[in-house]
Order: structure tokens, then sequence, then C-alpha cells
């Protein structure tokens, strides 16, 4: 897929699902990741990444940890208590708003289908 | 996974002093993306990852990788003032301080006259600037040589910047347009004094949350 809008939306909700399931991730990792599970189909543009990360720093839903890694430093990212609270309710979120997508794209559907 | 060579990360250094990059953590950031990209792909590919890598990374995108990162730690600047001002949480040694100060100030201003009463408040301004101005003295660049500077430490100065401009409008309009007889005015004094106060809470709030920020410099 090409059309990175349709990531937009959703971008935040990507990287507090895959920080619930890895401990800490850096940006590089974050892509990578995103990368492998959809086959090469999602690829985030780190224009978009990166001032995600920060806005949900900012919004105190991850924090951050450096580390010297051989002449540089990493910048891992973690879920803080309120991001892991906050990671159920935007996974619902989402899940509501393709199910109505599916529900607009594909009228037959009937109501209570899940992806 | 392969180690760089010193041509390579002469390229990237190259590369990122020429987007002008304003915030050391986002040079940081975009210098390890370069480095574990390239790291993944064989030494003969490096010369079209960088150049994909540079399309990526491009001048607009920085700038917006700036701006935004500007604007999330402006954010969290004030969520750790408004933090530290809530006094009840810095326990009796914290309220006791704050007392001291309250009648230290309430003292001077009931002992001293009010034509002199303005010096007063400016030393305590220009103390409580100073003292944030040296501690984020990193952030501060003399030479007309672009340099990278930490992002937490800026928006703590422009702060600063803020309060003083602000304090100089409270404090010299009305004297200039008074041609200086409002100094010897008790409602002026009294205006100073809450103007005073407010400035210097704000101040050390910022001293606070300045003195817990971590100081980035570039390895």
């Amino acid at each position: 897929m090409s059309n990175n809008n349709l990531i937009k939306g959703s971008l935040q909700t990507i990287i507090l699902k895959l920080l619930e399931e890895n401990e800490k991730m850096y940006g590089y990792e974050i892509t990578q990741r995103v990368k492998e599970l959809t086959a090469g189909e999602i690829k985030i543009t780190e224009g978009a990444l990166y001032p995600a990360l920060h806005k949900l720093e900012a919004e105190g839903l991850l924090s951050t940890e450096i580390q010297q890694v051989d002449n540089r430093v990493r910048k891992y990212y973690s879920l803080t208590k309120d991001g892991q609270k906050q990671v159920t309710s935007k996974m619902s979120e989402l899940q509501g708003f393709v199910e109505n997508l599916q529900r607009i794209l594909t009228p037959d559907l009937k109501p209570g289908f899940n992806i | 996974m392969r180690q760089l060579s010193e041509q390579e990360f002469a390229l990237i250094h190259a590369r990122l002093k020429s987007l002008n990059i304003r915030y050391i953590e986002v040079y940081e950031e975009i210098f390890d993306h370069y480095c574990t990209t390239l790291e993944n792909v064989p030494a003969l590919d490096s010369q079209t990852t960088i150049a994909k890598l540079n399309e990526t990374f491009a001048c607009s995108v920085v700038k917006n990788m700036d701006k935004e990162l500007e604007k999330s730690v402006s954010k969290q600047v004030w969520i750790a003032q408004l933090e530290f001002l809530k006094f009840w949480k810095h326990g009796v040694k914290g309220i006791l301080i704050g007392l001291v100060g309250f009648f230290a100030l309430a003292i001077s201003i009931l002992l001293i006259p009010a034509s002199e009463l303005i010096l007063v408040f400016l030393v305590l301004i220009f103390c409580t600037t100073g003292g944030i101005y040296f501690m984020k003295r990193d952030a501060m660049n003399f030479s007309f040589q672009h340099k990278s500077v930490s992002v937490s430490s800026i928006a703590v100065i422009k702060r600063v910047g803020l309060l003083n401009s602000l304090m100089c409008w409270i404090w010299i309009m009305p004297i200039v347009l008074s041609g200086g007889n409002i100094l010897s005015n008790n409602f002026f004094a009294i205006g100073m004094a809450v103007a005073t106060i407010l400035s210097i809470i704000y101040s050390i709030s910022l001293i606070a949350v300045a003195s817990r920020l971590p100081k980035s410099t570039l390895l």
C-alpha cells in the first residue's frame, strides 16, 4: 500500500501496540517491525514516525531511555503506565473504525462482523 | 550486521550538518537511523542506501521533526512547571521555603519606599533569569557557525526571554508614559509587587525544571 494518508491516523495506535508487545524499541526497529509484519505492504515514513513518538512522549504515554551503542546514542521508547492503559482503548477505537469502514465498503456484511 | 567505515561516518555527519538540524536530539536520532540502516546492508549498497536516506530525511522532513520535537518538549516543560507549582507536594520543607520567601518579599515591600522598590524587584528578576541562563548556557551559540543545541534548554530559555520582555513592558512603559511620576504611586508599587512575585515563582519553577532536564551533547 503506497497511500501513507491511510496509515497516518492509526500510526500512534500502531506504535503503542508494538511497544506493548516489545518491552522497548527504537525508531529504526519500529519501521522494520512494521515492514516485517506486513510483508513490506506498509512502510512507515520516518518523517511521520519520529514526530509521533515525540508527541506520545510529551503526552506521557511513552518514556525514553538513552543507551550508548558503539560510537553513538540510541533512544529507546517504552510504554509508561498511562501508555499501557491507553493501548486497549486505542486498539478498540481503531478496530471499531475498521469495522465501520468495512460496513461502508461492503454493505452486504452483517452487523457484528469482526475483522 | 557490519561495522561502518570511517568514510561512511564522515558522509553521514557531512549530510546531517548540511541540514542545519536545530536540536541535538533530532540529530542523534537521525544519525542512529542512518547508521543502523547502513549496518544492515552490504557495503556495496552503501552509496545508494545513503542516497535513499537523504531523500527520506529531506530538509523539510528534518525541519518538521525539529518543530514537532520543540512543541512536544515545550508541552513537557509546561506540565513539569505546573507540577512544581503544586507546593503542597513539596512537603514541609518546600512550604517553609515558600513562606520565608513570601514574607521576605512582603517585608521589603512594606519597608522600602515605592520609588526604590523597582530596583529590588529588578535585581530579583535578573538573579533568577541569570541563574536560568547559566544553567542552560549549552543552548547559547555566539559563533556564526550552526550548532545543534538541546531542545529542552531552548524551551526553558525561550520562556525566560518571553518573561523578560513582558516584565520590561510592565515596568518601563508606565514609567516612561508618566515621566517617572508613577514611581511614587502606591498602587503601582503593589502592582509591581504582584507582578514580581508571579515572575519569581515562574522563574523558580523554570529553574527547578531546568535542573531536572538532561543535558544533551553531541558525541
